[in-house]
């Protein structure tokens, strides 16, 4: 499948004005990429059925590549490269349990904890779906920790390599995160409260 | 409702306590008149605990083991598990046989017809593979219940890590355990079959030592498939992945290279040779490319050396030299850079554990050369080594790789010397070897040695003239020629100061200052330093065979302009001598003809020109492979075919040297674009459309690459073939002018390489309507067909169309 030329246009001119700062062109970005990302995605989902693994490696390799390729912008600045990238793995998992809970069998009772930290959320499933919601809940509040969260459970990396990214004490991440899995284990054993 | 930053501040502060009445009281008299912050933080504090005590998600249960039948056998216990298949022991259902036998069920869900297709197709394949390092596949077949099984031989052993480690294996005895392991890859590469999931837990090692690879081809056959059960969600890049396999591009032999020398790496050093494997980042990084491995000798610890039954210091010595070279080669970013083959790596290994020199070249010297190269069409190469630079390719720049790869085998074995004798003692020695260094580091020693070699040598003539030799040479492969020409030249008079001037090793000297001046494109001083040292080669003999020497001198003699016949003289003289190297032998006498023919060709010979070159093809195509040195004769069986005007011939040698050149990718590094712009001439003479577009693409290329006059004719000459056929007729009459002046000016004596010239200016000028000019350029043309082609001058084709031009007007 040949590349759209355009999109591609695109996204060089995103990133760079994303090099210079601009904090939209990231959200942007993440839209513009996604597209191009969801159609690999698919692609990588049917060759998985129904199978218990997920195939992360393929489609963040892809992510890396596709930006990493791009020519002419160097990617200077790590925190938003991997922020970004956090994002979007969060994106592709959601719509993977969504893919997955609308092709998982009855009765099958396999289930995939999200990260041994957050063992009590099935990433097969529809707890994913309440995951977003609730970490969309939790970014309006405070966005900082959902980038924390993304980095930690949705990319995989330590607790040290989230602190060297964010540019924060290891102390301030273990913080972050034991509050903010609390209020999402909170928000998602219970029924949402009306106020917000 | 209270403020999440509130709350959390609160939180952690009550979290520090611990849980109980007084935690209680203490938050209470905390958010006095503050009730709904007490209510948050409580409730927060009530589910963290909740969390914490959440039961995690049962592991999924073991299969049971299936009752059914696969063929013959039946399952007896299960193995192990990954996400794509399930292992079991297995033994015949009819009790025949005791023996145990390994069964891999594929997992249902991979069924499907053109799973099941590819099945097939692979299990044939994999049946024919019967090596003594392999396990042997059995059977296999689809279940009654539908899935996909295969049935190996059953291997008792240790993953290959484990095997090492437990014995405490020194260095050279893991090298031992790995030979076995890259014969079968390399057994299984000339069946056609990758491995592409190469890593310790497939190398398993059985009690009598010897090695068992499982899993061949079944990786294929799982596609891009992890053979890991996700137990949570992260970035999985396979730790033994080669970069291509991470973007999900073809794979061949160069993924097993790869995965083999992640394999060699951690069997060697004990570590990951890309930081911690637990890192996403530094996975990232990896999958990001630019990454270059962490040298060998820096990964070692204490741990590792005492698994491997030797001291420290002792590890890090061995790990830093040769193996760290070889390690590095095989874990190069790009598979073109790695070595060629498995055999290849096998056979380096092989060297030093017989302390021979390895053929990989230390990359510091392959970077710095290659910026030379790029400038110079040089080819540089480690002795006899694979990587040999064409960066622009006529019938001359195989001569200069070829001696340049005696160079630099040369300069080699001496500064191998030099470093045993009285370098070893300069901590800046080490330092490149490592592998950390670059370029500079490794001229800083050459700079070191420069200095030392007077001073130290001062009293032993011979060998202080032969390391400036030595060292000068290395200067000028390493992209200083002028630095080389002086040391060379000082080397030379200390031989001269000491008696010697008249001697065996003037004679090598005078060979190295050949090389220095024609690096700087003085080819006039090239020759004369040749001239001596062909004639003292004729009375002392000489490091390089008479024949080598001559070739040399001959090919000076075209580079400088010499006439053609005076050239081609010295080229039959060599052929007369041969080389003294038996390797060389056999493919010597279709070189040569390559030489004489091309030369026969400019000087109008066409039919000797063309039986010459036919022999040669004819010879060298015999050989394995074929080897590369055949593309100077595809080149200049093109140039035949063009001027007798047969384009289609002329594209089709060009298209199949061109394929050559990209098939085999690690010998010959740099631009095959003067083979490109030779191409794009026929096809533009021949009217195809593509002509312009592809000399667009390498024109700048081989314009920066041109350096020596001949170069530059050629390319001025092809570039306005393009041009003209193109229409731009401004353009193509400025690059014909540019190739006459540079053949009047710098190859007043080689007339013959201006007839095609003034043959195609004319007909530009011709198209152009300017008949009087047409006219007076095809007179000139002829003038100098008549001065070259002697007998051949009447029936040339060129010379008919020239007379057609002169005669119309």
């Amino acid at each position: 499948m040949p590349p759209d030329v355009p999109v591609e246009r695109e996204i060089t001119r995103l990133l760079h004005r994303w090099k210079e700062g601009d904090r939209e062109a990231l959200a942007s970005l993440a839209s513009l990429a996604y597209e191009e990302l969801h159609a690999i995605a698919i692609g990588y989902l049917r060759r998985e059925v129904a199978g218990h693994t997920l195939q992360a490696t393929g489609l963040v390799n892809e992510l890396y590549l596709r930006l990493a390729q791009v020519r002419g912008v160097q990617l200077t600045n790590r925190r938003h490269f991997y922020t970004f990238a956090a994002q979007l793995m969060r994106m592709i998992l959601i719509d993977h349990a969504r893919q997955t809970r609308a092709l998982k069998r009855p009765g099958s009772a396999a289930r995939v904890p999200l990260h041994e930290e957050m063992a009590w959320i099935d990433a097969s499933s529809d707890d994913m779906l309440a995951l977003d919601v609730a970490l969309d809940q939790l970014e309006a509040l405070e966005e900082r920790k959902v980038r924390v969260l993304e980095l930690r459970f949705f990319l995989g990396c330590t607790n040290e390599e989230t602190a060297q990214l964010l540019d924060v004490s290891r102390a301030t991440i273990d913080r972050d995160l034991e509050f903010a899995k609390t209020w999402l284990y909170r928000r998602l054993s219970q029924p949402a409260p009306g106020g917000g | 409702m209270a403020r999440i930053d509130e709350v959390e501040a609160v939180f952690h502060e009550a979290r520090s306590l611990p849980p109980g009445d007084d935690r209680q009281l203490w938050l209470e008299s905390r958010c006095q008149g503050d009730p709904s912050l007490l209510e948050e933080v409580a409730s927060m504090l009530e589910s963290n605990a909740e969390m914490r005590n959440a039961a995690a998600i049962p592991p999924i249960p073991p299969p049971a083991v299936p009752a059914a039948k696969f063929g013959a056998y039946r399952a007896v216990e299960l193995l192990g598990r990954g996400g794509t298949s399930t292992v079991y022991r297995a033994e015949r259902a009819d009790g025949q046989f005791e023996q145990s036998v390994a069964l891999k069920i594929m997992a249902a869900h991979l069924g499907g017809p053109e799973f099941l297709r590819r099945f097939e197709i692979e299990r044939q394949l994999l049946a024919t593979l019967n090596h003594n390092n392999i396990t042997r596949l059995l059977d296999g077949g689809v279940s009654s219940a539908g899935d996909p099984y295969l049935i190996t031989e059953y291997v008792e052993g240790e993953p290959l890590d484990r095997y090492a480690d437990s014995r405490k294996l020194e260095v050279d005895a893991r090298i031992g355990l790995f030979l076995q392991v890259l014969e079968a890859v390399d057994y299984a590469h000339r069946n056609l079959i990758v491995h592409r999931d190469l890593k310790p837990a497939n190398i398993l090692v059985n009690s009598e030592g010897t090695v068992k690879l499982l899993d061949f081809g079944t990786a294929s056959l799982l596609a891009q498939q992890s053979d890991i059960t996700l137990t949570r969600v992260r970035m999985l890049t396979p730790r033994y992945a080669s970069p291509e396999q991470l973007k999900g591009e073809r794979l061949n032999i160069a993924t097993d290279i790869y995965s083999l020398g992640v394999v060699l790496y951690e069997l060697l050093c004990g570590g990951w040779p890309f930081g911690d494997p637990n890192s996403v980042l530094s996975e990232l990084n990896r999958v990001t490319g630019n990454v270059a491995p962490t040298p060998p000798a820096t990964v070692l610890t204490e741990e590792a050396a005492k698994s491997r039954s030797v001291a420290f210091q002792h590890l890090r010595g061995l790990l830093n030299g040769d193996l760290s070279t070889i390690l590095l080669k095989m874990l190069e970013n790009e598979p073109a850079r790695r070595y060629g083959s498995v055999r290849q790596v096998a056979d380096d290994l092989e060297r030093y554990r017989e302390g021979r020199p390895i053929l990989a070249r230390p990359q510091t010297a392959w970077y710095a050369a290659r910026k030379f190269v790029t400038r110079n069409w040089l080819a540089v190469s480690a002795a006899s080594a694979a990587v040999l630079v064409l960066a622009g390719l006529t019938i001359f720049s195989l001569h200069e790789a070829a001696q340049a790869r005696e160079q630099a085998a040369r300069a080699q074995r001496v500064s191998e010397f030099a470093k045993n004798t009285f370098l070893s003692a300069s901590s800046t020695w080490t330092s490149p070897l490592r592998g950390q260094s670059h370029a500079i580091q490794f001229n800083d020693i050459l700079d070191n040695a420069a200095e030392r070699v007077p001073r130290e040598l001062a009293n032993d003539p011979a060998a202080e003239a032969d390391l400036l030799g030595t060292l000068g040479t290395t200067y000028a492969i390493l992209g200083n020629p002028v630095k080389g020409e002086a040391l060379i030249r000082q080397g030379l008079d200390v031989l001269r100061r000491s008696g010697a001037a008249s001697s065996r090793k003037a004679g090598d000297l005078e060979l190295g200052l050949c090389n220095a001046c024609s690096f700087q494109g003085h080819y006039t001083q090239a020759l004369a330093a040749c001239r001596e040292a062909m004639a003292l080669a004729k009375v002392y003999g000489a490091d390089l065979s008479l024949g080598s020497v001559i070739n040399n001198t001959a090919f000076m003699a075209v580079k400088s302009g010499a006439p053609l016949d005076e050239a081609e003289k010295l080229f039959r003289e060599a052929s007369a001598h041969g080389p003294t190297d038996a390797s060389q032998a056999k493919l010597f006498p279709a070189l040569n003809n390559t030489r004489i023919g091309g030369l026969r060709l400019k000087q109008g010979d066409l039919t000797e020109g063309e039986r010459l070159l036919r022999e040669a093809e004819r010879i060298l195509r015999a050989e394995p492979g074929p080897p590369i040195e055949i593309l100077p004769t595809l080149d200049s069986l093109a140039v035949g075919a063009r001027i007798r005007g047969d384009y289609a011939e002329a594209m089709r040698w060009l298209e199949d040297a061109l394929d050559l050149l990209n098939q085999r990718p690690t010998a010959y590094m740099g631009s095959s674009g003067t083979l490109e712009i030779e191409l794009a001439a026929n096809e533009a003479l021949a009217g195809k459309p593509q002509a312009l577009a592809r000399f667009e693409k390498v024109s700048e290329q081989v314009r920066a690459d041109s350096t020596a006059p001949t170069e530059q004719l050629r390319f001025h000459l092809l570039s306005g073939i393009v041009e003209a056929n193109a229409g731009s007729q401004g353009a193509a009459e400025k690059h014909f002018r540019t190739a006459l002046e540079t053949s009047e000016k710098q190859l007043p004596r080689q007339p013959a390489e201006r007839v095609e010239i003034y043959l195609r200016l004319a007909k530009l000028l011709g198209v152009s309507h300017r008949e009087q000019a047409a006219s007076d350029t095809a007179l000139e043309g002829l003038r100098c067909a008549e001065a070259s082609y002697g007998a051949f001058f009447a029936k040339h084709p060129f010379v008919v169309e020239l007379r057609s031009i002169a005669h119309a007007h």
